[in-house]
């Protein structure tokens, strides 16, 4: 889920967003900062998160990837800022709200057995499934059927040439970063609902994501979901073959191997140059 | 990668500008290198003033070699790569020649690869892993900490006393981890125990649900959780979704000893702390010197020293800095070749800062009886240690229930 924002990024913008990560955790935070403070659940947080992970990300946008743009940054300019923009925002999470790891204040719950099968959830994870298949299918709206989703494909296929055929590209971008950013956070959320919350929490997701829209086709949203979808698939069934400690290995070899079979990815177009 | 050398360069350029202001010649500085943030901040942050206070307590009764101590602090971030750059900055740039640290056993075999070939002699207060007895580490490293080869075999007994025939363990793949759990194996075979689940998790994973059903389905009856709160929290609380938590007894090493695990892993619906009642040991913690290190810890803190190592950490830095005025010199080698003798030496028992300085003073032997026990190191460095069990209260707090020794 995360994963799609920082490749819709990566083809529209051209920017290898290391502080992505970062707009995980601070959705994490923000459902956070509500629950301890107001007792609200993280389901209510979602929503919230959407919009202050959209609001950050676009104010981003205007406050350093418009003039970098503008100055026809280097895509090493734009990695080093996207770095130091990550460093900042997590010691800014540090620094106010302290670098302990934390946990949403709800009950914990029981898993049950799901159509009667022996996969077993919990009704928050089930939520997540929903909510994550929920958002899959308005991404996919979007992009398929909105004016603005098919700038961003236009965009994203050949910038210059929606820009000639007058896209108004400025729009498009701050919508492409409050659609990230929003996403993130929500991916963010969805993790601190089963997991631990600590201000490295989405530096530490960054290399799953990575792996997730390579496998899938750098650039391309579908095979960011479908690729994060195989690689933890891989992941968890590898532990009734091989020992749990080689687990994470696993996921990197099945995409290594599936790179050898399709070098541009899942569903990755071959680059015409 | 990029980050590292980001964080590398930035450290020298503060390194630099704050190095060139005093008169450093007036002072001995001493490295403390412990985990300030990440996985092990909660345990580095009072560890660390733990290590202030002791050098505090030796500049008031006069320092060493007539002059002031000043501790200097790095952070290893709870990762090898930071515990290698902070012994380098403090072996480099601010010329210490011993260090107390590092906690986790992996980044105190990191630290130790700088720390060795510089001569620098390096007191670890919590790094447990059996593997430093065994390693080849030219007398340079020494722990206040006892070894897991005994604390493995505290839990494999208290297992099996309890009844346990069956067990499973979970644990962390690093060497902490599979140190720990490799003794226990060991002695509860040898008791006559089975082993019925082996799981290393990796700590990177962004989910532990296939390693708890794999625990579930061996189904022991007791397992063994060697951990860190962080993910050792995320597995409590899949393994009481999965239902794995109710029908077996876990056990949890020092490593999860925390204020903060029950909040962790959370309440159940009824609003009860899921763990409450669960156990774990850890090396026990409190000797002769204890009552007047807690004592000079709050006053000087305003609250109460929490940590399990902090006592240890408080020992370390005495015995660096006791070895130095032995030593009659703050040099690596001399360090090394003097901790011993003021740790278990044959001088007289001694557990007062005051006294123990103002005897080494005079030439007389000492043997120090610190805050965290009879600190006596043994050849290899080793501390020998008893053993105490905790409990999570109702409350979500650790308290410590009774003694346990390892079995015959």
């Amino acid at each position: 889920m995360t994963a799609v924002g920082l490749t819709l990024v990566y083809s529209i913008l051209r920017i290898t967003n290391f502080a992505h990560g970062d707009l995980v955790t601070l959705g994490a935070y923000v459902a956070l900062v509500f629950n301890l403070n107001y007792g609200w659940g993280p389901r209510v947080g979602i929503p919230l998160a959407f919009v202050a992970g959209a609001v950050v990300a676009v104010a981003l946008e205007f406050l350093v990837w418009r003039h970098m743009r503008r100055m026809r940054a280097g895509p090493v300019a734009l990695i080093v800022a996207s770095i130091g923009l990550a460093l900042f925002m997590r010691n800014f999470l540090v620094f106010n709200l302290g670098a302990q790891y934390t946990a949403y204040r709800v009950p914990v719950q029981r898993a049950e057995p799901l159509f009667g099968l022996p996969a077993q959830l919990t009704p928050d994870q089930k939520f997540i499934v929903l909510v994550a298949i929920g958002l899959v299918i308005a991404l996919h709206v979007l992009l398929k059927y909105t004016t603005v989703g098919k700038a961003m494909r236009a965009m994203s296929d050949n910038l210059d040439l929606a820009w000639t055929s007058g896209v108004n590209v400025d729009r498009i971008i701050v919508w492409t970063w409050a659609l990230a950013g929003g996403l993130a956070a929500v991916g963010g959320v969805m993790y601190g609902m089963t997991r631990p919350v600590y201000p490295e929490l989405g530096w530490h997701l960054l290399l799953p994501m990575f792996a997730a829209i390579i496998l899938g086709g750098i650039g391309n949203a579908y095979g960011a979901i479908v690729g994060g979808m195989l690689i933890g698939i891989a992941q968890e069934l590898s532990v009734m073959f091989f020992p749990a400690e080689y687990k994470m290995a696993v996921g990197f070899i099945v995409m290594i191997l599936f790179l050898f079979l399709r070098p541009r990815g899942l569903f990755g177009e071959a680059e015409f140059s | 990668m990029w980050l590292a050398g980001l964080i590398a360069v930035a450290m020298l350029l503060s390194a630099c500008t704050g190095g060139s202001g005093g008169g450093d010649d007036d002072v001995i500085k001493i490295g403390v290198l412990l985990p300030l943030t990440g996985d092990l901040g909660f345990l580095g942050e009072p560890m660390s003033k733990a290590a202030e206070l002791a050098v505090d307590l030796v500049n008031e009764n006069g320092g060493i070699l007539g002059k002031q101590v000043k501790a200097v602090v790095a952070d290893s971030r709870t990762v090898n790569e930071g515990a290698r750059e902070g012994a380098e900055y403090l072996i480099n740039v601010e010329g210490v020649k011993a260090i107390v640290g590092d906690a986790g056993s992996g980044n105190s075999f990191a630290a130790l690869a700088v720390a060795k070939p510089a001569n620098v002699v390096m007191v670890s207060p919590a790094s447990t892993s059996p593997d430093f007895t065994t390693f080849d580490d030219g007398g340079y490293f020494f722990r206040t900490a006892p070894s897991d080869s005994l604390q493995g075999a505290v839990m494999a007994g208290l297992a099996y006393n309890e009844g346990c025939r069956e067990a499973g363990t979970v644990a962390l793949n690093n060497e902490y981890g599979e140190g720990f759990k490799n003794v226990f194996i060991e002695t509860f075979q040898r008791l006559g125990g089975s082993v019925v689940a082996d799981i290393l998790y990796n700590p990177e994973g962004t989910s532990f649900t296939s390693e708890v059903n794999q625990l579930a389905a061996a189904n022991p009856k007791c397992v063994l959780l060697v951990a860190y709160p962080e993910t050792g929290s995320t597995i409590l609380r899949e393994a009481y979704q999965q239902g794995t938590l109710d029908v077996s007894t876990w056990l949890l090493s020092e490593g999860m000893q925390s204020n903060e695990l029950a909040d962790l892993v959370g309440k159940d619906s009824s609003g009860k702390y899921i763990i409450e009642g669960i156990r774990g040991t850890q090396p026990k913690s409190v000797g002769v010197g204890y009552e007047a290190f807690a004592a000079a810890y709050e006053k000087k803190y305003g609250e109460r020293s929490s940590g399990p190592f902090d006592a240890h950490t408080f020992d370390a830095a005495l015995l660096i800095m006791y070895a130095i005025q032995r030593a009659g010199a703050n040099d690596g080698a001399a360090i090394r070749d003097n901790i011993q003798a003021v740790a278990a030496g044959p001088g007289e028992l001694v557990s007062d800062i005051g006294t123990a300085l103002q005897m080494l003073r005079d030439g007389k032997d000492i043997n120090w009886d610190g805050a965290s026990g009879n600190v006596d190191l043994d050849d290899v460095g080793d501390v020998l240690s008893d053993y105490e069990v905790w409990q999570v209260g109702a409350d979500g707090n650790v308290s410590i229930l009774y003694d346990v020794a390892p079995p015959q």
